[in-house]
Formats: structure tokens, sequence, C-alpha cells
């Protein structure tokens, strides 16, 4: 269940329209590193993960990542709002405005469609969680990219807000593999196929005293 | 800090927004970082204080301006329902 909140996670006020700036950070919203990617990603593995650690990091985390899906929509289409015909022309968003007029529709900034296979939902804690560690790194690496290219204010505080939550997200999964590594059999050495063979357990110390 | 409290300056829609979004964001960050770390009770301490602060916040925000969240759609003295009319956090308007 969720509950929606009529607020952005960080305020966006952009004044100036961009339509070059729109389409880079456009991948942030159905890019391979983007935040539909993430907040799928978690909210697909956190139903079999082996202990509440892992499913609740994974729900909370999933959830503020459609925050961060809210915030990115928020960014390009207030750097689309009101374009002028020479504007959307001169851009080189001709391409996207032919199918989506202005509406926010997840495509990379080459305009390769969202897609699933993006990320990954395997059924091994710590598989899943490793992938999850390398995609927080991946999208603080694109933040860092589309920082190098925004020179308006406006846009470039909301990214390095998000920018600062992908560290501190890739902090909390190595947090949660540390958890599972240690929950582990301890005859298990090669640490594999942990969710298929073991039931999922709740990691509280009256539970396992 | 309602109306009518001597000690605190009326705030500004969007000053009480940032106030929200700041308390918010404290909230979010220890909840995350309770969730791998379940036994800091000074921790969960602190963030409970921190949402209460946030419950009154956007009860006072309700009743002053408009309600961000079902919740305290009710803090309003209106008959008119105001979610479909005032802005979406998407337009940018008072950030």
């Amino acid at each position: 269940m969720w509950n929606y909140e009529k607020r952005l996670q960080f305020p966006v006020s952009i004044k100036t329209p961009n339509a070059k700036i729109a389409q880079i950070i456009l991948t942030q919203y159905g890019g391979p590193d983007g935040e539909m990617g993430a907040s799928m990603r978690y909210l697909s593995q956190r139903y079999t993960m082996p202990n509440r650690i892992c499913q609740g990091t994974l729900t909370d985390i999933g959830t503020e990542e459609l925050a961060h899906l809210e915030m990115v929509s928020s960014i390009v289409y207030q750097l689309t709002r009101n374009l002028s015909m020479e504007e959307i022309e001169k851009d080189g968003f001709a391409p996207y405005y032919v199918d989506h007029t202005l509406a926010i529709w997840p495509q990379a900034a080459g305009g390769i469609p969202f897609n699933a296979c993006e990320f990954q939902s395997k059924g091994d804690a710590i598989t899943d969680l490793i992938e999850n560690l390398a995609a927080e790194s991946k999208a603080r690496t694109t933040y860092d990219n589309i920082l190098r290219l925004v020179k308006d204010p406006d846009v470039a505080e909301p990214i390095r807000f998000l920018r600062a939550r992908e560290i501190v997200h890739f902090q909390r999964f190595g947090e949660c593999l540390e958890k599972v590594k240690e929950e582990k059999d301890s005859r298990n050495f090669y640490a594999f196929n942990s969710e298929f063979d073991q039931v999922s357990f709740c990691s509280c110390p009256k539970c396992n005293s | 800090m309602r109306p009518g409290n001597d000690y605190a300056p009326k705030r500004s829609q969007k000053e009480l927004l940032n106030c929200i979004n700041e308390t918010s964001f404290v909230c979010n960050d220890y909840q995350l970082y309770l969730d791998t770390h379940p036994d800091d009770g000074n921790i969960r301490k602190r963030f409970c204080e921190c949402l209460e602060k946030r419950t009154q916040l956007l009860e006072e925000y309700a009743s002053l301006y408009s309600p961000l969240t079902i919740d305290v759609s009710c803090s309003e003295e209106s008959s008119h329902w105001s979610w479909v009319c005032d802005p979406f956090p998407w337009e940018g308007g008072i950030c």
C-alpha cells in the first residue's frame, strides 16, 4: 500500500526551459540506470529476501526511488514546458516531440525505451544486493555526468540532492549484504542460492534467542 | 506553532513547505538507517521526535493552506474538496 504526498522530496522550480538538457535528464527517468529501473528492481526483489532487514530496506529505498522518479519527471516537465516550435527543432527535440508531444515517457537519453531487462530480480540475496550496490554506483556516475553538462543552478540543485541519495542507499545495501552474510550457514562458504533453500526469518533478538 | 501562538512568527506557505520537506527528509534518512540498525534506541528516539514534528507541520499546513496527504485532508475548514484545485508538486509553484 502506498500513500501519496503532494510535495516533491526536494523542490524543483525551473525558470528557463531547455530541451537539450531535458533529453539528457530524461535518461534518469527511463534509462539503464534510471529511477524507474531502481524502484522496480527493489520493489520486485523484496518478497523473497531471507530476512526482514533486507525486506524493509528494499521496501523503503524502493519507495524513495518512486519519489526520485517524480523529481526527475518534474525536472523534465519544467524544462520542456512552454517550448516554442523553433526551440524544439533547434535543440534536437523533434524526434521525441513527434511521438510524445511534451508528455513524459520513460526512455534513455539515446531514445531507447525503458525495459525491465535493465534490472534483475534473481532470487539470490547476495546476487541481488550486489546488483543493487552496482546500480546505486552507476546512477551516481550518471548524475556526475549530468552535473558536468548542466549549468543552470535551478536544475543542478535537485540533481545534486539525487546524487547524494545514491551514496546513502549504497551504504544501506552494503549493511544488508553484511547482515545476509552473517546469517548464512557457516559451511556455505561460496555464499550462493540463499533464497531458494532457506525460509525467510526475522532478525530481531527476541526471535533469535 | 499554530496561528495565535505569540512565540512564533507566522511562516509563509513557502517557509512552511520547506520546513515540512526538511523534517520529512530527516525522518526518511533515520528510517533507512533504522532498517539496518534496528537496535539503535538513541536514533529511534530522535526519529520519533522528528516524526511528531512532521505530523504537526502537516496539520498546520493543511489548516492554513492545503492538505499534502489524504490523512490531513479534513484539517481544513471547508466544504470544498481542494485536492484537485491546489497545484500539484511538479508545477513548480511554491518551491
